[in-house]
């Protein structure tokens, strides 16, 4: 009967692991498809710019932050200030995760500002809300004439299925894209397409005019160069939205300049100095639209915050621990 | 405050300098406290001169970029700008110089020390506050709250700048109040603040000004009021929603000095406000924000004389993580 009963006890233990770790369930039922994950951030956005959370489905217990800071969701922050949303927005879906997100211009008093936000849709209710919001006037950073920005269309086109590459590989492009601008030293550690280009806070930052741009064009060629050498490193990751119909991925994450130095050598001995003296680091949210398993297309909102800030999403409870 | 020839270049101090400072970290190494097994009582072991000693080795530390020779807990807390960090990162990696004649404001009850005055990084100066808690001679907290040029929030040029000497004062018997006296005036100021219904919650001299980054706040043009009275008077501090997260931790009687640390929060629902004159007021960031102030309060004959220190702009309702 001893044995009997020990028995049972595997058993029982053995089922409560019967999914991957961290999985509440071996079946995961999102039950929204992109168009509806992505009618849920045109549902957030409604809500948002007329300052009504009743407006959309949230999760009585839904998580909202702005720029890396938890708080509670409807009041405060943007949602206090908004006046307007610029129409011209892009939205990225991934019906495995039920997250989407959403990058787009809002004004403020008038003022506008960059907006880029994840959402996570369970049960067709909004359970988590991450945004970066990326204003003016702030730091020396890139900030594109609103009336000018421009969305790639390749994000949105369907990729033919013979053409494409696996969600485990397009993350591993991305983090390529990440490893290679951590520690920027000329080592490429992503396959990039001749023809890749980067808008960062609207302004295209891989193709002339002001900043990287007129150092050096194209995203492998500054890569080779070594021009972003600050990035001490690109710290918590994460690649919550795959698109694998479109190839596209989207990330989040931070940028530490520790700016320990405050100048340094290019592989063509180019001296480069850095703009900011003190360590800071950046938030961001990022898109990458892969193309014959190249990075194509780079599109990112980021935001200055505090030196080695956290993302609440990433490490809840764990401020004290560093690393 | 006095002040010699300004910033002192780091490591490259005179010989007799260095001479004294080897034999005052001689001299603590072999002090019987350093040996003694830990003690509640111990904390008291290490008085004003004691806490002023250690405080001056953990600035030059961080200059000469070498951590092994000072006295650790054996559990170190560590923030700058209210993230936690590995010492030896943040200004550590930065700093090139200090101030050689800074404010420095011990407290034996609590086992704090603050040091305020100007850091260098890479040559360019800061506003620098660096709070450290001393449990049985060993440094157990390190709050480093630093305001660099190139953020939003308003900054005056740090050379030539010195704390008022008022601060240095020692105030007379009669002129002295008790600790939870001064506690509950610097309380009532940033209730003041606060509210701002036009009420006063404490003492206010008739000259009381207040200075951040080296601006004054209080007098000078476009100001609706001069004065820490009159400002409050009329209502001028609207844009501020909440003074929170306050903390009192270094206190000083016989000077009439209180160091607080709190968290300004600036909802920015209004780009304007009317003051309780009449006035119409604009406000100077006009998006949501927090400012974390490390304030010293001076209180003469239970008034509030002087308000001067530091704000570091932060993303809104950003979290500290030492209350």
């Amino acid at each position: 009967m001893k044995t009997f009963l020990a028995f049972l006890g595997v058993l029982a233990a053995g089922s409560a692991m019967a999914q991957a770790p961290g999985r509440p369930s071996a079946v995961i039922q999102v039950g929204c498809d992109r168009d509806c994950l992505i009618g849920f951030t045109d549902r957030y956005v409604d809500a948002l710019v007329r300052r009504d959370p009743a407006r959309a489905p949230f999760s009585p217990s839904v998580r909202f932050t702005e720029n890396d800071v938890e708080m509670p969701l409807g009041n405060d922050g943007l949602w206090g200030t908004i006046n307007a949303v610029r129409e011209e927005s892009m939205a990225i879906a991934d019906e495995e995760t039920g997250n989407a997100a959403w990058f787009g211009i809002v004004e403020e008093h008038g003022n506008p500002a960059y907006l880029a936000l994840r959402i996570k849709v369970e049960e067709r209710r909004i359970t988590e809300v991450e945004t970066i919001v990326n204003r003016r006037p702030d730091m020396p950073k890139p900030f594109g004439d609103p009336a000018e920005l421009y969305y790639d269309p390749a994000f949105a086109e369907v990729v033919p299925a013979q053409e494409r590459r696996s969600r485990e590989r397009l993350v591993a492009i991305a983090d390529g894209y990440f490893s290679t601008v951590e520690l920027n030293d000329g080592t490429i550690f992503a396959p990039f397409h001749e023809d890749c280009g980067r808008v960062e806070n609207g302004i295209r930052t891989t193709s002339g005019g002001s900043g990287a741009g007129s150092v050096a064009l194209g995203c492998e060629e500054q890569l080779r160069l070594g021009i972003y050498r600050i990035n001490k490193r690109i710290r918590e990751r994460r690649y919550p939205i795959i698109d694998e119909a479109r190839q596209v991925v989207v990330a989040t994450g931070f940028f530490d300049h520790a700016n320990t130095f405050d100048r340094y050598t290019l592989t063509d001995g180019r001296e480069m100095r850095t703009v900011l003296k003190w360590p800071n680091s950046i938030s961001l949210i990022e898109a990458f639209k892969i193309k014959d398993g190249k990075i194509h297309r780079i599109h990112a909102v980021f935001t200055y915050v505090p030196y080695f800030m956290h993302s609440p999403f990433t490490r809840p409870n764990l401020d004290w621990q560093t690393r | 405050m006095s002040r010699s020839n300004g910033i002192a270049r780091g490591a490259r101090g005179t010989a007799g300098q260095l001479l004294a400072t080897a034999l005052a970290a001689l001299l603590f190494a072999s002090s019987p406290a350093a040996a003694q097994s830990p003690s509640p009582k111990r904390r008291a072991d290490c008085d004003r001169a004691c806490l002023i000693e250690i405080g001056d080795r953990y600035m030059q530390a961080m200059v000469d970029k070498d951590r092994s020779d000072l006295p650790w807990a054996e559990r170190v807390r560590f923030t700058e700008n209210d993230v936690a960090l590995m010492i030896g990162d943040g200004l550590w990696g930065s700093i090139t110089a200090i101030d050689d004649a800074p404010f420095r404001l011990a407290d034996a009850t609590t086992g704090n020390l603050l040091w305020i005055g100007i850091v260098e990084e890479h040559g360019q100066p800061a506003y620098g506050a660096i709070r450290l808690k001393i449990e049985e001679r060993r440094i157990a907290d390190v709050e480093a709250v630093v305001a660099r040029e190139g953020t939003p929030i308003h900054f005056a040029p740090p050379a030539g700048y010195e704390i008022d000497e008022r601060f240095g004062e020692t105030l007379p018997p009669a002129e002295r109040r008790p600790r939870g006296r001064l506690i509950a005036l610097a309380e009532g100021y940033y209730d003041t603040m606060e509210r701002n219904d036009g009420r006063l919650l404490g003492e206010l001299s008739a000259d009381c000004a207040r200075i951040s980054n080296g601006v004054d706040l209080t007098y000078g043009e476009n100001l609706p009021a001069q004065g820490c009275r009159a400002q409050f008077q009329i209502g001028y501090y609207k844009p501020v929603d909440r003074v929170r997260a306050r903390r009192y931790a270094i206190v000083d009687e016989e000077l009439g000095v209180v160091a607080a640390f709190a968290m300004l929060d600036h909802a920015a629902r209004d780009v304007e406000y009317r003051t309780l004159d009449g006035q119409t007021v604009g406000i100077p960031i006009e998006y949501p924000n927090s400012h974390r102030v490390m304030e010293l309060l001076k209180i003469r004959d239970g008034a509030l004389e002087r308000v001067e220190g530091l704000g570091v702009f932060q993303p809104y309702l950003m979290p500290s993580l030492w209350e």
